[in-house]
């Protein structure tokens, strides 16, 4: 393997689910591997499932020696948005606005959180996220002894939009993911985000989705809200049986047959 | 269609530039460094050629000097025979011998340059008519304190001439 070309091993871990892909790059980069690992008594207020699960699941030699690009799931992902202002002169002063943004909404838990915060040109709002610092922390212990070198850590909700955005209108739209447990929503106009939400649901998707589907509605029904686009797992799209025009699936070619981040891995390649 | 994307990483720092930013980087380092290295070889070229140029104007600088001087040395002389009053010193000398009825013939005129003088050699039919001649040009614009400096009668000759020679400061004509 060239080091110029090193392969790439794509980590998705959930509360329930740890999902692997390993891409061969090269001049025909090519998917050579792909795990799905269901993780038993996996909750969201806890970790240490998820995390002996791909424990687990590294042993496998395929995951090993290479860059690692990990999602973490929306479930142990906060975010706000953050207003623009003069009065802060470097990128320490704007993490620490950034963190006192996410303190209002999520109180002071997020002081033992990592807080990063987007790219924005200056005036823009920014979208600040955080991630437990314990964690991201006890997953690069893992990862880091394989020589699986993590060069990258995006949130769920960041990652998904960047991989659907070809398919999403230049601004003035809603793009919405959902995963078993979480949705996460965000407002786009052509200069970025403006609104961002991310929420606990429960496990009654007839509920759920038609909580989705109203939303969809009444943001399709106003011009400054647009449409809604929607990224979910297949057979969470097979329940809702289309979502009767209040809101746009966003479906890859290949399909994300099983209820699994795989389309979402290989979308972080392309 | 295309929503921007949103650059929002842990791990990645935020980026100033990018790949294009590098290139661009890159490309200005190469720019410079060339310009820098066009720069030092224009220079050294211009040295050398300013060397050559030195060189060249002291060679003709010497070279003019000397054909300068050797032109002088040769042509001093001439210019001061040139610039001599001779129209006017021949023009005296004639009319000083037609006021004395043509009896006197200049046989040579020769001017010593350094010293500012001028020796005449003439002959008369006696003495009389040569120191009258002399006396005549102590009156001539050209010459001042003329002197009588020898005489002598030519025995050889028919006539038996007196044949005498006479110094002058040569007057330069104001």
């Amino acid at each position: 393997m060239s080091p110029l070309w090193r392969d790439e091993v794509g980590l998705y871990v959930a509360p329930r689910r740890i999902v692997l892909s390993r891409m061969k790059r090269g001049i025909r980069p090519l998917h050579v591997a792909e795990f799905n690992c269901p993780v038993e008594n996996g909750d969201t207020n806890n970790w240490e499932p998820a995390l002996e699960a791909l424990q687990a699941c590294m042993q496998d030699s395929n995951w090993h020696d290479a860059i690692g690009r990990l999602i973490v799931a929306n479930h142990w992902a906060r975010y706000a948005m953050v207003p623009w202002s003069d009065a802060l002169t470097d990128q320490d002063e704007r993490i620490q606005h950034a963190r006192y943004c996410l303190s209002k909404t999520y109180g002071d838990v997020v002081t033992q959180w990592t807080v990063t915060l987007n790219e924005a040109p200056p005036g823009l709002p920014q979208v600040a996220c955080a991630i437990p610092t314990e964690l991201l922390t006890n997953i690069l212990k893992i990862t880091e002894p394989l020589r699986l070198r993590v060069k990258s850590v995006q949130p769920q909700l960041i990652a998904a939009f960047n991989s659907w955005r070809g398919k999403l209108p230049k601004g003035g739209a809603w793009f919405v993911t959902l995963e078993e447990g979480s949705l996460a929503a965000a407002h786009f106009t052509a200069d970025g985000w403006d609104r961002v939400r991310a929420v606990r649901i429960g496990n009654d998707w007839e509920v759920e989705l038609k909580r989705l589907q109203t939303f969809g509605r009444l943001a399709s029904a106003n011009a400054a809200e647009g449409p809604v686009y929607v990224d979910a797992p297949q057979w969470l799209r097979q329940k809702a049986g289309g979502g009767e025009g209040a809101f746009e699936w966003l479906d890859n070619a290949a399909g994300d047959a099983a209820n699994t981040r795989f389309a979402l891995l290989q979308r972080l390649y392309a | 269609m295309s929503a921007q994307p949103i650059l929002l990483d842990f791990k990645v720092r935020p980026r100033r530039g990018g790949v294009v930013g590098a290139v661009l980087v890159l490309l200005g380092i190469a720019g410079v460094v060339a310009v820098g290295l066009q720069f030092r070889e224009a220079s050294l070229a211009r040295a050398g050629l300013e060397l050559k140029l030195d060189a060249l104007s002291a060679a003709r600088n010497a070279g003019a000097g000397a054909a300068r001087s050797v032109n002088t040395e040769e042509a001093g002389p001439m210019v001061s025979e040139l610039g001599a009053p001779w129209s006017l010193l021949l023009s005296e000398l004639e009319t000083a011998s037609q006021d004395l009825g043509s009896a006197v013939a200049v046989l040579a005129v020769e001017p010593d340059r350094t010293k500012g003088r001028i020796r005449i050699v003439a002959e008369t039919k006696d003495l009389p008519t040569a120191l009258a001649y002399i006396e005549r040009l102590q009156k001539s614009r050209a010459l001042r304190f003329p002197m009588l400096d020898s005489h002598e009668r030519r025995m050889e000759d028919k006539e038996q001439p007196v044949r005498f020679q006479l110094s002058a400061e040569w007057r330069v004509a104001s």
